[in-house]
């Protein structure tokens, strides 16, 4: 066991980080509600709405590191009061260190925020398979384009195509 | 969210953006095809099976992007334009068959034949001088001939125009109804047949300038198409208009419905301009024309019969054989014998010009328009008044001509399509995904550190 001194360094230490990861796990959950949005603005093409959800999520990803940075001082302290390396330190390492009831609140605790950053990771990988296939099609038709502008396009019979480059629009009319 | 619902959204999202790519494929495939019409994949999220989160994205409809009332303008339009631009060319024919002023025109061969009588006047005994009152006569004979047979060319020529346009009018219905069919079987398949819609619209633009035609659009897709409040096309119906020469009208045509004889009514459109040009304006034209010529036949005839020829002993001869510009000619007896021409009005006077000079008298003489204007000032009236029209036609043609190039604009505006344009949408496209993929890796490496503390 730990010295008295030692044991508020810990309690203090657990505290913030059990705050910390309340906080970012209602950040997940926000994130995750941006992520679903973001996936119909994908589908629907609508690139304006999606630079809005990405400047959205910026923001929520300054919090996150914010979060992040205290989340590592809570460890640091963490580790001053049990010797529990920062940077590898497991909520079942450190809940070892604490009485049964401290130790099953900060588990509950992990348990949410696994469960909403899971969550989140699938959101992400479905939309940022989502943004791969789009980005190739996009990629493909930039190139077909490039290639109709530049006017090097044959017909069947061998001959140039028509001119490229479509009528002069005026939109505004 | 479990992962495999995820995915199935994912594989559903990107079935509907190949299609709404195909979209574009075809756009650019069409960029330069005449009376294309954009087209644009609508898409709508799929609802939740039994709650909970959605099941991605479906195509809803694949849209034709088009403005029916800039469709409807243009068609009006084009009526107009259709009327005027035959008028246009047709009295444009007229003038230059009129040929005003120059040397050689109506005008000018007049006065030289009234100058031949004023020379012939102060020299009646000449044989030189009757042969040019003469020679002048043949020459004012031979252009109102040619003047009278050009503008009857003209109306020939509006005929046979107008039997090609019909012509057209009638494979334009075909087409349309044929059309109507494919479209309302595709549509009742969900297909919203956009192709063949825009081929249907291309054929009824140029109804549209050919005819005074109306289109309704029926909910099932099919357009009705009426021309002096009867059908051309009625779903999957052609009426067809038929040519029927007509004696009384010099073997022109005249139009007729198919299915019961009765005349087809065309009060504009290129088919209305020509058979006003055809039947009134040309007509008038060549009235005016026939008032002059007849004028100067009876006038000029009246004079010379009372008149004396050389001999001092005949006459009662006249100048002029025929009734109209198309038949005036000079006397082929006074033509085979110079001293019939009647100079004198005394008989048996020799070197008596008086007869000459009453007849170079005319010329000043008030006899046209209800004795108020002389054959010059008559002239003068016709030749300002076809211009004016060629003036009114051309104008209002051109101003037609640049309304529609306007309207055309407009609706190229709404439905054509410009590869620059969806070039710029693409790139747009490709650095919105690239932000949206940087956003997700950094904070999925954020989310990694997390889960490897919370075990």
């Amino acid at each position: 066991m730990t010295s008295a001194a030692t044991r508020q360094d810990l309690h203090v230490g657990v505290a913030v980080l059990s705050e910390v990861m309340a906080a970012q796990r209602d950040l997940y959950r926000a994130l995750l509600g941006v992520a679903a949005t973001e996936q119909d603005a994908i589908v629907a093409g609508d690139v304006e709405r999606l630079t809005a959800l990405v400047e959205q999520k910026e923001e929520l990803l300054d919090h996150l590191r914010a979060l992040e940075t205290e989340r590592m001082t809570a460890l640091v302290a963490i580790q001053m009061a049990t010797g529990i390396e920062a940077d590898t330190a497991t909520l079942s390492a450190i809940a070892a260190h604490l009485p049964s009831d401290a130790a099953d609140a900060l588990h509950r605790a992990g348990r949410e925020l696994r469960a909403e950053a899971v969550a989140l990771e699938e959101a992400h990988a479905v939309n940022a398979q989502l943004l791969r296939n789009s980005r190739s099609l996009v990629d493909r038709w930039i190139h077909y384009l490039r290639t109709v502008l530049a006017g090097s396009l044959y017909t069947s019979e061998g001959g140039s195509a028509p001119g490229a480059g479509g009528r002069a629009l005026d939109r505004s009319a | 969210m479990a992962i495999s619902v995820g995915l199935n959204s994912a594989i559903r999202a990107l079935l509907v953006q190949q299609q709404a790519m195909d979209a574009v494929a075809h756009n650019v495939a069409n960029v330069n095809t005449p009376g294309y019409s954009r087209q644009r994949v609508h898409m709508a999220s799929v609802a939740p099976a039994n709650g909970g989160v959605g099941q991605g994205v479906e195509m809803l409809n694949l849209e034709r992007v088009r403005d029916l009332f800039v469709d409807f303008q243009i068609r009006t339009e084009s009526h107009a334009a259709g009327d005027y631009g035959a008028r246009a060319d047709s009295l444009s024919l007229v003038e230059l068959a009129f040929g005003e002023p120059s040397d050689n025109g109506l005008r000018a061969v007049l006065g030289q034949f009234f100058n031949a009588w004023r020379d012939l006047a102060n020299a009646p005994g000449q044989s030189a001088a009757r042969s040019a009152v003469v020679q002048a006569g043949e020459t004012l004979a031979f252009a109102a001939n040619r003047l009278a047979s050009s503008l009857g060319d003209i109306r020939s020529d509006a005929n046979t125009r107008l039997s090609s346009s019909v012509g057209e009018v009638n494979d334009l219905a075909k087409r349309i109804a044929a059309l109507n069919g494919r479209i309302v079987e595709m549509r009742a398949m969900g297909d919203p047949a956009a192709d063949l819609t825009d081929q249907r619209d291309l054929a009824l633009d140029r109804l549209a300038q050919l005819t005074d035609m109306r289109v309704m659009t029926h909910e099932d897709g099919h357009v009705d198409v009426f021309i002096g409040g009867r059908a051309l096309v009625s779903n999957i119906t052609a009426n067809v208009v038929n040519l029927e020469v007509n004696p009384g009208n010099q073997n022109f045509f005249d139009l007729e419905w198919a299915s019961d004889g009765a005349a087809v009514q065309f009060a504009a459109g290129e088919i209305g301009g020509l058979l006003h040009q055809r039947d009134v304006d040309i007509p008038a034209r060549l009235a005016d024309l026939d008032t002059l010529i007849t004028q100067v036949i009876d006038d000029v005839n009246a004079v010379h019969s009372a008149g004396f020829a050389l001999d001092g002993v005949t006459t009662g001869t006249a100048f002029f054989t025929g009734t109209d510009a198309a038949t005036i000619g000079v006397n082929a007896a006074v033509a085979g014998n110079l001293g019939l021409v009647a100079a004198a009005t005394d008989g048996g006077a020799s070197g008596d010009g008086s007869g000459a000079l009453a007849v170079a008298d005319l010329q000043a003489a008030t006899n046209l328009t209800g004795g108020s204007e002389t054959y010059d000032a008559f002239f003068n009236g016709m030749i300002t008044r076809l211009g004016v029209s060629v003036r009114d036609a051309q104008g209002i043609s051109g101003a037609q001509g640049a309304t529609i190039r306007h309207l055309e604009q407009l609706r190229a505006s709404t439905s054509g399509v410009n590869l620059d344009e969806e070039m710029v949408n693409l790139v747009q496209y490709q650095k919105g995904y690239e932000a949206a993929a940087r956003v997700i890796r950094a904070i999925d490496e954020m989310v990694q550190q997390v889960l490897q503390m919370a075990g």
